[in-house]
């Protein structure tokens, strides 16, 4: 079964900026696959647009089967997705680190007892328990990004979309996140200028280039 | 953050229950705002200080708050005592101060720092999220709630994206000067801030909606009322009830 599906997928910026025209994606469910491509290109709006967060001039986009027509599709959808943005900045929100691991979990009722279990647990696996009661927006860029990281992947979605997970991070931390995403069964879809982590992680890699996705 | 100057710390006021911080607050700044008593407003006063001296938080900075608050109170002073009618005290040949106006300037000051220093030793001394989840406990509107921390969070999110640009043009060599040049940069400087911070108002809402965010403010390290906070609610009533029969 296939996770993703689009087809002639088209999107313009309000002033008729075309980012891609007639793009087709294909991402089996299991599948790691990764999305390069020079800056501007379209990658973080491709990966809005599968999230909902966009809305296509033209085109489908089939989520597990499922053809999503409206924001009320994408919403029901959105549990099932974890989407780390760009710049951690953005997403940081909580007063303290391990407040803002633990805020999507529970948004989703998870109980604070299983909740704290699994901030200490992606903690440890980042190595950023050190960070628990510390104020996110003081931290370093790098710690930000692990962070921002840690609250996506402590939601242990089928799907995670990362937007350039490894930018700004040492080898070290990308080989950790690297192991991590390989030893459980989701689907991931990600961005990243480092090449070393998308062989580390992808089955498969797409590039996108000249409003056309192909792979490669 | 900026607006969380004082959420940091031990003392006992950080460690309370933030409803009834809310529980205690609102009913002192009601009572003060709408006091016409002189005595009352100087009594609130004290217990402000009294309250700001528990916290503790940090003391230069404290002033400095009161400082602006008293900035403004300052142009009250210019006027007020000269514009309201009464006994007069002072004959300036063309203006006249008179007692009333100085009673009045002088309440609305007291005021005006009683209601500063209670805000900065109660719901200052809680991060912003804590207020906005015991708001919802004390069963406020969600939508005023989300409006409140959403009003927090953009005020944040446009002072970084000023802080950050005024780094910018001071890291390519802008200086102010007088002239088309400075005016036009400063033009520049204003459209974009609206700008940058509208677009990241816009990335910080998508990232809430994919966690889930649904106009609730959960919390990992839950409240629980404490024989402390018990103790504290009690005695403020007390005080309250004691500065209303003055």
């Amino acid at each position: 079964m296939n996770c993703i599906v689009t087809q002639n997928l088209c999107f313009s910026y309000p002033g008729k900026i075309e980012v891609f025209r007639n793009l087709d994606l294909s991402v089996a469910c299991g599948e790691k696959a990764g999305v390069i491509g020079s800056n501007g290109s379209g990658k973080s709006t491709l990966f809005l647009l599968l999230a909902g967060l966009l809305a296509p001039s033209a085109g489908d986009i089939a989520l597990w089967g499922k053809n999503m027509r409206t924001m009320d599709d994408f919403k029901a959808m959105r549990t099932k997705i974890g989407f780390l943005f760009q710049d951690p900045e953005d997403q940081l929100f909580c007063p303290t680190v391990e407040e803002d691991i633990a805020f999507a979990l529970l948004n989703r009722e998870v109980s604070r007892k299983e909740a704290q279990e699994k901030v200490e647990r992606i903690s440890d696996v980042l190595e950023i328990g050190h960070l628990a009661k510390r104020i996110p927006f003081h931290l370093s860029w790098g710690q930000k990004k692990l962070v921002a990281l840690a609250g996506v992947l402590v939601m242990e979605t089928e799907l995670m979309i990362l937007d350039e997970p490894t930018d700004g991070l040492d080898r070290k931390a990308g080989e950790r996140i690297i192991d991590h995403l390989k030893s459980f069964d989701c689907t991931v879809l990600v961005s990243s200028h480092d090449p070393g982590f998308l062989d580390g992680i992808c089955d498969s890699r797409y590039s996108l280039k000249n409003k056309r996705l192909d792979e490669c | 953050m900026r607006l969380e100057t004082f959420s940091d710390g031990n003392s006992v006021l950080h460690a309370l229950d933030p409803r009834v911080k809310l529980f205690v607050y609102l009913p002192f700044v009601i009572l003060t705002a709408l006091t016409g008593e002189l005595l009352v407003t100087a009594a609130a006063l004290v217990t402000g200080l009294l309250l700001a001296g528990t916290a503790r938080p940090y003391g230069k900075l404290l002033l400095k708050r009161l400082a602006v608050v008293n900035f403004f109170m300052a142009f009250l002073w210019l006027t007020l005592p000269f514009s309201v009618e009464g006994e007069t005290v002072l004959n300036l040949s063309f203006l006249k101060m008179t007692r009333e106006g100085l009673l009045l300037s002088l309440l609305i000051t007291l005021k005006a720092n009683t209601i500063a220093l209670f805000t900065i030793a109660l719901p200052g001394t809680s991060t912003v999220i804590a207020l906005s989840h015991a708001m919802l406990h004390l069963r406020i509107p969600e939508k005023v709630v989300t409006l409140f921390y959403f009003f927090y969070r953009y005020i944040g999110v446009t002072g970084d994206e000023y802080e950050k640009m005024g780094q910018m043009l001071k890291a390519r060599g802008f200086r102010a000067l007088t002239g088309v040049h400075t005016v036009r940069v400063y033009a520049y400087f204003i459209g974009m801030l609206f700008v940058r911070s509208y677009e990241r108002s816009e990335r910080v809402y998508n990232a809430l909606v994919m966690r889930g965010f649904e106009g609730r403010f959960p919390m990992l390290l839950h409240f629980s009322l404490q024989p402390r906070d018990m103790v504290f609610a009690t005695v403020m009533s007390a005080v309250a009830i004691s500065i209303l029969l003055l």
